[in-house]
């Protein structure tokens, strides 16, 4: 009877061990110890460590002891005071300015303050990620700032240049910025200085990031520390039915070939990217997937994966998300020869999904090899990590350097191949020796470009479902904004110059053009639906504040084809919000806008404007009840009835300030709803609607005035497409009421002035059209 | 007698046309696109006999290479790559893994 050989399971093989603490780790650094005087080892005190291997040639720092104490300790003389700094690799965010909910302090002047909306302050957000001990330590800081609005971003990476220890847990790292993406206004500086230092008790209680230097003002931001890791990331393991168990631990004493000074323990998918700077989560939501779902051949194309995915996968999201699908199954339709792939290159929102393969030729073990069975454990663990290690964008040890006018992408920046790295993204059999050699010197872990990159590239490149597989690998090149260039979105006030008179509700006019050499499909009114616009308006020396239209119109969605170098247009009243007046003291204004595009958002230029002093004693005692949320209301609307103090004050101010701009949307205000038959919900309790009676004659003698008497101004304050319009209407409503030629005489003046301010010459047209319609 | 021939074509090829010539006989051509994830474009089977002179020609690039198929006792497995400057096949006696 022939002998049956059984090959032993690794696990049964090796030492049973656990995950070695970190602080044990000979690859972990727990923080600095710093002497102050430069000493010299006592030749009969205690030994020294021994320097861990560092990439940069800094001054060398001492790993700490684990059992080192929490409180310095007087070290025996000889021995010079030691400085204690534990570790400070994380990240951190900056602290955020709280703003007090209480009074508003009174303002000088003759201006009511109006308690503004609770923006907050400072409207940057900003992550700090700290990269100088802990596990296989970069020497890096890296900075991401974003604006909320406009929205912006920014992005540096600093490379150290000086870490002490100046005292007990008092941590000084200084570097140097040699990476920019996004807008570099948003961050100016080439030098960061990180403090963290001790307040109360042992631990650090205050970390601060100092910028200086290229001529910027030097500022520094407190911050909060966050996480001892770089970012979140989930895993899910699922596994096909016949693929066997999924290998997501090993024994890294299993296999006799190993680094002499590696620790013998345990670990895990986890554990691999803990290391590398992530807090791991792994999905509670595996699944066993039937086989059937890889179709009737039994193995599995891309487009079968990536379905499963979609089906089987709890967090599957067309989104960037740190997330990530690890499907072991038997086999791909390649063939035994495909031992793993990151499959998901396939639709919007690559790299969320890989797959290792268990019958392929990650189970042939070389022949002669001492343990059979760990080969096996450790192969499959490592294409594990090698195909998950895609899914961060990690491109093979070999490629590195690859970007060509044909290739889909470039590296983030210049990079060597690393043919021989020992790194889990290089092929084992493809180094100089082959894979004996490769996993005699492989600490599992990946090399210094990819960690560096892992933790500190934009997000955006590593994050999956974000950036395209392949595409920056490693980085792009810095860009001012992420603008696509495809259109131009342009903030004017309707004036030669840009001051504005006290008391006038500001407008501008927003125009939006395509800037492409192809025509562009566009929502005819983008700029005027109150949905797709948002403005920052800040006066010298303030904060700046969020401008929110009074209304939005909901209408059904249409397109409409814009040619290159065509516009469309927009115009707002900017000088008050929902919550008041964001325009209402003399001074210098900032204004920005933003278009939302869908699938980008267009900033427009930064328009300064300035709003003059009261021209009159007049004006300085309308200003408080003027600048009310109700008046802004009245105005934004062109009448409020309802609101009847509000209406008394317009009327105020177009009987006090006549012939000022403030007056001429005062009289618009009081007697647009004249024109018409304007409801009215009366009553309280028992709510009735009145019908007020249309008073077209009225209306028309205070509209002829304000809008005929002098058109220049009232178009210029009133802005073109609202003076237009509102001439459009007082024309219809003077026609409905029988008075043609009055109409016509309003068309007339309209066309007239058109033509005068140098209107498109479409909208004379239809203007003209109008007027033809009325003879 | 006819072997079995298995061509891989793995790095270096970003939709470039490659075709396979056994002497006046074209046996093949393919536009070829290296997954990066993997290394490798395209694996090809096909069946030659013993000392016949296989050539691979990049038109468009002006490349050509060729390799004799030595007699031999299983499958052979040709490797294919193109560096921007030369194709270059090499016969190999281990079946290639990608990952």
């Amino acid at each position: 009877m022939p002998k049956k050989t059984i090959t032993p399971d690794a696990s049964e093989q090796a030492p049973k061990t656990e995950l070695m603490p970190a602080s044990e780790h000979p690859d972990y650094l727990d923080g600095r110890l710093d002497d102050l005087t430069g000493f010299t080892p006592n030749p009969d005190g205690p030994p020294l460590p021994q320097f861990p291997p560092q990439p940069q040639p800094f001054e060398p720092r001492l790993p700490l002891d684990p059992r080192l104490p929490l409180e310095p300790r007087p070290f025996p003389t000889p021995w010079p005071p030691l400085n204690i700094c534990t570790a400070v690799s994380g990240r951190y965010t900056m602290v955020q300015p709280v703003l007090s909910a209480g009074p508003i302090p009174p303002r000088a002047g003759p201006i009511v303050p109006l308690p503004g909306p609770l923006l907050p302050l400072n409207l940057n957000r900003m992550t700090v990620r700290v990269d100088v001990d802990r596990f296989f330590p970069q020497d890096r800081i890296s900075v991401e700032v974003s604006r909320l609005f406009p929205a912006r971003r920014c992005h540096v990476i600093a490379e150290v240049t000086s870490d002490r220890c100046t005292g007990f847990n008092r941590r000084r790292v200084e570097a140097t910025i040699n990476y920019r993406d996004g807008d570099a206004t948003l961050f100016p500086g080439t030098t960061l200085v990180f403090e963290a230092r001790r307040t109360t008790g042992t631990g650090y209680g205050a970390y601060t990031l100092t910028v200086s230097g290229g001529g910027a003002a030097t500022r520094t931001h407190a911050l909060r520390f966050d996480s001892i890791h770089f970012d979140p990331v989930e895993f899910e393991v699922d596994r096909i039915s016949n693929a066997g168990a999924a290998v997501t631990t090993m024994n890294t004493a299993a296999h006799p070939t190993r680094p002499a000074g590696l620790p013998a323990e345990t670990i895990s998918l986890a554990t691999v990217y803990q290391r590398a700077g992530f807090d791991v989560t792994m999905s509670p939501g595996a699944n066993v997937i039937p086989v059937a779902a890889a179709g009737a051949n039994g193995t599995w194309s891309d487009a079968e994966m990536h379905n499963a995915m979609v089906t089987h996968w709890s967090r599957f999201a067309n989104s960037p998300q740190w997330a990530m699908w690890v499907l072991y199954a038997a086999r791909h339709d390649t063939g035994r020869s495909l031992g793993g792939v990151m499959f998901d290159d396939i639709g919007p929102n690559h790299r969320q999904g890989t797959a290792i393969f268990t019958d392929s030729f990650i189970q042939d073990v070389p022949a002669g090899d001492p343990n059979p069975a760990a080969w096996r454990q450790r192969m499959t663990f490592w294409t594990a990590v090698h195909e998950m290690g895609h899914g961060f964008n990690l491109a093979h040890s070999w490629q590195k350097a690859l970007g060509t006018p044909q290739a889909p992408g470039d590296p983030w920046v210049p990079l060597a191949n690393e043919p021989e790295a020992r790194s889990f993204m290089n092929y084992p059999f493809r180094v100089s020796g082959g894979q004996a050699s490769f996993f005699a010197d492989f600490r599992f872990r990946f090399s210094d470009n990819e960690l560096t990159f892992m933790r500190h590239a934009p997000r955006r490149f590593v994050q999956m479902g974000n950036a395209n597989w392949f595409v920056n690998h490693a980085f792009e090149e810095p860009v001012a904004h992420e603008q696509s260039g495809a259109w131009t979105l342009k903030l004017r006030p309707n004036r030669e110059s840009n001051r504005f008179a006290f008391l006038e509700p500001v407008k501008l006019e927003l125009k939006l053009t395509n800037s492409g050499h192809q025509p562009a499909q566009v929502e005819p009114d983008l700029l005027n639906d109150g949905k797709h616009i948002s403005l920052l308006i800040a006066k010298k020396g303030a904060p700046a504040r969020l401008w929110a239209p009074f209304m939005t119109q909901c209408h059904e969605s249409h397109w409409k084809a814009l040619a290159p170098g065509d516009s469309i247009y927009g115009e707002h009243f900017v000088g008050a919000t929902t919550s008041g007046w964001l325009i209402d003291e003399p001074g210098l204004y900032t204004v920005q806008a933003a278009v939302d595009m869908g699938d980008e958002v267009v900033v427009s230029n930064v328009l300064e404007i300035i709003v003059g002093t009261p021209a009159s004693v007049a004006e300085e005692k309308l200003a408080p009840d003027w600048f009310t949320e109700d008046v802004a209301r009245v105005l934004a609307f062109q009448g409020a009835p309802a609101l009847a103090s509000a209406t008394d004050t317009v009327r105020e101010v177009a009987e006090q300030a006549a012939g000022t701009p403030a007056a001429i949307h005062a009289g618009m205000a009081l007697s647009s709803p004249m024109l018409r038959s304007f409801k009215v919900i009366e009553g309280g309790n028992k709510p009735e609607l009145r019908a007020m009676a249309a008073d077209v004659e009225a209306a028309a003698g205070i509209q002829s005035s304000v809008l005929l008497d002098a058109p220049d101004a009232a178009a210029q304050t009133m802005g073109h497409i609202d003076y237009f319009a509102s001439l459009e209407t007082l024309a219809g409503a003077l026609k409905d009421s029988g008075e043609t030629k009055e109409a016509g005489n309003v068309m007339k003046a309209s066309v007239a002035t058109m033509k005068d301010r140098g209107v498109l010459d479409s909208v004379v047209a239809k203007a003209q059209r109008v007027l033809d319609r009325m003879k | 007698m006819s072997e079995h021939i298995f061509i891989h074509f793995q790095e270096g090829f970003a939709g470039d046309v490659v075709e396979l010539w056994n002497g006046p006989e074209r046996l093949g051509h393919w536009s070829l696109t290296t997954r990066l994830q993997t290394g490798m474009a395209k694996i090809e089977t096909l069946d030659a006999e013993s000392g016949d002179e296989l050539r691979f020609i990049m038109p468009d690039a002006g490349l050509n290479a060729k390799i004799i198929v030595p007699p031999a006792d299983g499958d052979h497995v040709f490797l294919v790559n193109h560096d921007g400057q030369k194709l270059r096949v090499t016969a190999t006696e281990d079946e290639p893994g990608y990952l």
